[in-house]
């Protein structure tokens, strides 16, 4: 489905890799030269979405990230900006230091129309339940000096996948009732990021999980607690109850396992 | 005072066009502010995504990552990781960023 699209970037002067990758960071359908198979490739889509993860939750309407590198650049384009309470979906372009790229910013801008249409057509969802499946009876195309998902044992991997990208539920509007937990409004973020909380019980455990997981992931301990007692509340607002939840939520941001023992240990005293 | 925290008070800030700018150490601990911004919130996420976008280029062989910009309908914020530091500008996203990225690289060559 993406075939024709894809290879329509590598036109662009200077364009190395092509990459579709869905919400939760996995690789879906990508095209590129040799120098990158698909396993890096899929360690790279993680990453970018660790990064488009932490852009969205300050400018929800982003549509483009270009990150500048010594030697080349990757441009991002969301394929759910018109959707800004909904997790990105996204198209990556990895490209050398002789991408034009304002150039390039046009082609990525229409391609990515593309995909969103390619996506809305009718049966789009059906041509590919399990993405890796699609992928490996995908297309084999054929561009002068690029391979197209070819793995390590030189077969044909998945290259291009007719994988639909679900964008995940939009998040809830906090309930009107409860208060606010001002110390997590940001005025650079939507209202939609302001909480609600039940009362002052609430708030307060908010503020202990906040520097509890300080100790833990830094300054942006705040932002993940938000984020979270948006998943665990939906649309009503948090109480204490609402703890043990919020708690498991969080403990995902942690990578040392010790920390994550000294996190629960504190929040089960709060 | 360091030299960019020095530039980011005397010229970076006075670039036409800048909304707010925040200056955050690596960790996302926020260090110099200007504008109406919850600086706390940003500088930290800023952080968060210069060292993602670092890693990505670590894994993809670009080198090390020196600005990404995002671009939203309103407003065009710069990250730019500068030593122990990263800078976050945030600018009116109707004017050419070309032209304010030329402003901005003279203003940072004099700290590099």
């Amino acid at each position: 489905m993406f075939d024709r699209i894809l290879t329509g970037l590598h036109a662009v002067n200077g364009v190395q890799a092509t990459l579709i990758i869905d919400a939760r960071g996995e690789l879906i359908a990508f095209q590129a030269h040799a120098v990158y198979d698909q396993a890096l490739l899929q360690d790279a889509s993680r990453q970018i979405m660790s990064a488009v993860d932490s852009v969205q939750l300050v400018q929800e309407d982003w549509e483009l990230v270009t990150a500048t590198y010594v030697e080349g650049k990757v441009l991002i384009r969301n394929l759910n900006a018109a959707e800004p309470e909904s997790r990105a979906s996204v198209l990556a372009v990895i490209a050398d230091t002789t991408l034009n790229a304002p150039f390039a910013g046009v082609a990525i801008r229409v391609a990515a129309s593309k995909i969103k249409a390619a996506l809305n057509a009718p049966g789009a969802g059906e041509a590919a339940a399990t993405p890796m499946m699609a992928l490996a009876s995908g297309p084999n195309i054929s561009v002068p000096g690029a391979t197209h998902g070819m793995n390590g044992a030189g077969r044909h991997a998945p290259t291009f996948a007719a994988a639909s990208l679900p964008a995940l539920p939009a998040r809830a509007e906090p309930a009107s009732s409860g208060q606010a937990w001002s110390a997590l409004n940001s005025s650079i973020g939507a209202p939609a990021a302001n909480l609600s909380v039940r009362d002052e019980e609430a708030s307060g455990y908010l503020a202990v999980c906040s520097k509890a997981l300080s100790r833990s992931v830094g300054p942006i301990a705040r932002v993940f607690v938000r984020e979270a007692v948006h998943r665990v509340c939906v649309n009503r607002p948090f109480s204490c109850e609402d703890g043990a939840a919020l708690v498991a939520e969080l403990v995902q941001h942690i990578r040392r396992p010790s920390d994550r023992n000294d996190f629960q240990k504190a929040m089960t005293h709060a | 005072m360091n030299s960019l925290l020095k530039i980011h008070k005397t010229q970076l800030s006075k670039l036409p066009d800048v909304i707010a700018t925040v200056v955050t150490d690596r960790t996302g601990l926020l260090l110099e502010l200007t504008g109406d911004i919850d600086g706390e919130t940003v500088g930290a996420v800023h952080a968060v995504c210069a060292d993602a976008l670092d890693q990505t280029g670590g894994t993809l062989g670009l080198g090390e990552l020196q600005r990404a910009a995002i671009t939203a309908s309103r407003k065009v914020c710069i990250i730019a990781p500068f030593g122990d530091e990263v800078l976050g500008i945030y600018v009116d996203g109707a004017r050419s960023l070309a032209a304010f990225e030329s402003k901005l690289d003279g203003a940072l060559r004099q700290v590099r």
